[in-house]
């Protein structure tokens, strides 16, 4: 074994080497020509840590998909909002512009029935008075 | 974005123990980061934030779909070795995967994420909360144990092999 290689080994074994070195080391190892112990215990790991293939675009697809779904539904919960927003102010002014009818058509008839009333049964005219003078204290009126 | 998806799928596949709940959870966890892509740019440790939110957001998942819990050294392994056709190669890579099931919990965890998941000192710090001298102490004692066992079944073995 290159003495090279036995150094990153030992680094490797103190838990001292570094991403790339271990990475080095994997490729040493699986290059070597002797029968390492380790030969097969980096085959494990890499075996392991594989990756399946368009792993990336899959998911760069499906997330591009998920967003377009969801803004679709996002619009349609803004459009339906709007809608009911709109369809509550239709009510409420509906609803006023009745009120609002009913009070004059009840003011009509209170008109109405008042003529009628007093055509049927005049009130006693009011005596005619004439006021003088007004005060806090004192009131002076002739008959 | 997406290359977080490459380096959190070996972590997220040991968990979930299946490639199709892997993918969906990989996706789901791209659009969350995405959201949070303004909060997570003041972040000291991102990758080891990310791993750590990957890692819970799976365990939640899990929970919430009711999966399967399996042994923990058996989280993930539903192809790797056993897919192998030569069966000398399959052997002597069930031998591994036999050692280091056997290793103490906290010692296959930090072994587990650094050669298979291929996370930094500082990933494996945030999310398991030891201290990196700690972590490479746990490394270089399950890294010789794991050597140490295979060189055993090797030696047996040959012993079992020999003429008599």
């Amino acid at each position: 074994m290159k003495e090279e290689l036995a150094n990153l080994l030992e680094k490797y074994y103190n838990g001292q080497t570094t991403p790339e070195e271990e990475k080095m080391l994997r490729e040493e190892i699986a290059a070597d020509r002797e029968n390492l112990p380790e030969k097969e215990i980096f085959g494990y790991y890499a075996r392991e840590s594989e990756l399946p293939d368009g792993l990336e675009e899959e998911i760069f697809r499906g997330v591009e998909e998920e967003v377009k779904k969801r803004s679709l539904r996002f619009r349609i919960y803004r459009l339906t909002s709007a809608a009911a927003v709109l369809a509550g102010l239709i009510t409420l002014l509906a609803g006023y512009q009745s009120h609002r009818k009913s009070e004059q058509q009840f003011l009509l008839m209170e008109q109405a029935l008042y003529q009628v009333s007093n055509s049927l049964q005049p009130g006693a005219e009011e005596p005619e008075m004439l006021v003088l003078w007004v005060d806090d204290n004192v009131e002076i009126i002739v008959n | 974005m997406l290359p977080y998806a490459r380096r959190l799928y070996p972590l997220v596949k040991r968990i979930l123990c299946s490639e199709e709940e892997t993918r969906d959870a990989l996706q789901e966890l791209m659009i969350k980061l995405w959201n949070k892509r303004h909060d997570l740019q003041n972040c000291s440790n991102l990758d080891g934030f990310v791993a750590t939110v990957a890692r819970n957001f799976c365990f939640d998942l899990k929970k919430k779909r009711k999966l399967p819990l399996l042994d923990p050294a058996d989280e993930g392994r539903m192809v790797a070795p056993l897919a192998e056709n030569d069966l000398e190669i399959r052997e002597k890579l069930e031998h591994v995967h036999q050692i280091m099931k056997k290793l103490p919990d906290k010692y296959r965890e930090v072994l587990q994420l650094r050669e298979i998941e291929g996370f930094s000192f500082e990933e494996i710090r945030a999310l398991t909360g030891y201290e990196i001298p700690y972590i490479r102490v746990l490394l270089s004692r399950s890294r010789m144990k794991v050597r140490e066992e295979l060189i055993k079944i090797y030696d047996y073995e040959r012993g079992t092999c020999q003429p008599a």
